[in-house]
């Protein structure tokens, strides 16, 4: 005989008129999450919450949307895999045990960043979903599965004129068109992602908060590979959280074949590149310097 | 909405808003007073419960999560004969917890020890910056970590 908690439905929380109480969905496939969705047009999806969650400032409830799917009971969305060439991760796997079972196995740099985001028992709720998922802002990951080349595998359900089912539809893309138009559509659900696993002899990852908010920081990520003192390939990128994942391919492209260690000449054209890179960020003279000099500390690593 | 889910070790139900924050209703309806509701920001980390044996900030979780998951907290491990190894852990290591931080403590340290008994260093340093409180430094609780960690392997092994 289960044992009764005094039930307080209305008790602190109808004193808290604007958080209406939500309706909850839990599908337990993947299909059963998007029929949902399909027939509960204002619903959303909810993987781990922790953005949801931390930016309600009510201390009793959490702020939800009127309608919400739970994804927390849809197996095929925890279940990983690993390939020849890539490590295949459902959505709902979270950023703790992406960092267990990939603590070996994971690209350079990628481990360090997935366990500098937030505690380990904010790991232990979020899940890499949720954290490609968030509008508004860039997940802190992102950065570095976009030098990776990481792609995303969506699912959705397309109407079809005068039929009562729904096409689904697969969607497989990069993950930087994330970002921007057309981006991430509503009633969109990420179902895979997909890591590449090849490997890089230098990886970096450094996020720096030059002031006590922790909402304004900078990352800075570089990827490169090097044969007989020669770098043969360097991807690097830079992002505030906001104004995009800053890169240039061209400039990466330039770079590759040179010799190591580089020239001041050639050092001093990477600073005039970092500074057109981080153009969008002006005004934070701290941050485009301290850019260029992560740059030159990355380069002068892998030199020797 | 009706909540099945087992609250240390027994199996309990609620009729709650889904929205609710657990720390809330976990204190309030299950008299749960070890955890605490400092920041509800997820900084503070003395609100930490155990979901399916990970540690999890329950200012975090809304009512709904709970459904079907298994929840302990220090009222149900400090029942438990394991509790002696963390007790004797931190004890060892001269570590004095004040009230705020210690049962939050106690529970990163049981979901670190249900995870495995040779911790590396790394998830050791984790487990003691789960909680965030200034009453001892992260050295000295990593040290106490390691000594329970110890003392529960011994425990098992002459079991």
């Amino acid at each position: 005989m289960p044992f009764y908690g005094r039930q307080n439905s209305e008790r602190n929380v109808s004193m808290n008129l604007k958080y209406t109480s939500p309706r909850v969905f839990f599908p337990k496939s993947i299909s059963e999450a998007l029929e949902r969705n399909r027939s509960e047009a204002d619903a959303v999806f909810w993987a781990g919450g922790t953005h949801l969650s931390r930016y309600t400032e009510n201390k009793t409830v959490i702020s939800l949307p009127k309608n919400v799917i739970s994804l927390g009971m849809v197996e095929e969305l925890a279940r990983a895999s690993r390939s020849e060439h890539s490590l295949e991760i459902g959505s709902m796997m979270t950023l703790d045990r992406l960092a267990a079972i990939g603590r070996n196995t994971l690209p350079a740099g990628l481990y360090d960043a997935i366990i500098r985001i937030g505690s380990r028992p904010m790991r232990c709720r979020a899940t890499i979903g949720g954290h490609l998922a968030v509008k508004d802002k860039i997940g802190d990951l992102r950065p570095l599965l976009q030098l990776l080349e990481t792609t995303v595998e969506t699912r959705s359900l397309k109407e079809r004129h005068g039929r009562r089912k729904a096409l689904s539809l697969t969607r497989k893309f990069p993950i930087a068109l994330l970002e921007g138009k057309p981006g991430l559509g509503g009633g969109e659900l990420i179902c895979r992602i997909s890591i590449p696993t090849e490997s890089w002899d230098y990886g970096t990852y450094k996020k720096i908060i030059p002031t006590e908010d922790e909402e304004r920081f900078f990352i800075f990520t570089a990827l490169a590979r090097v044969e007989k003192e020669v770098l043969t390939d360097l991807r690097m990128a830079f992002s505030d959280g906001y104004t995009g994942v800053l890169r240039d391919r061209d400039v990466e492209v330039g770079m590759a074949g040179r010799p190591l260690r580089l020239n001041t000449k050639e050092l001093e054209s990477l600073d005039d590149a970092v500074d057109t890179i981080t153009e969008p960020w002006e005004k934070r003279d701290y941050e485009k310097e301290t850019a260029k000099r992560l740059v030159r500390s990355f380069m002068n690593h892998i030199s020797r | 909405m009706i909540i099945s889910f087992f609250l240390n070790g027994n199996p309990v139900e609620i009729d709650t808003m889904p929205h609710h924050r657990s720390v809330d209703l976990l204190r309030e309806s299950f008299q749960i007073k070890s955890i605490q509701q400092s920041c509800s920001d997820a900084l503070c980390g003395t609100c930490l419960i155990l979901m399916d044996d990970r540690p999890v900030l329950s200012c975090l979780v809304p009512a709904f999560e709970l459904k079907f998951k298994d929840i302990w907290t220090m009222e149900g491990i400090s029942s438990k004969k394991s509790y002696a190894d963390i007790v004797g852990g931190y004890k060892s290591a001269h570590v004095q917890l004040c009230n705020s931080c210690a049962p939050a403590r106690a529970l990163a340290t049981e979901a670190l020890l249900r995870q495995t008994l040779r911790p590396s260093a790394e998830l050791v340093r984790e487990t003691a910056e789960s909680v965030n409180c200034s009453c001892c430094s992260t050295r000295r609780v990593m040290d106490a970590i390691l000594r329970a960690a110890k003392l529960r392997e011994k425990r098992i092994h002459e079991s």
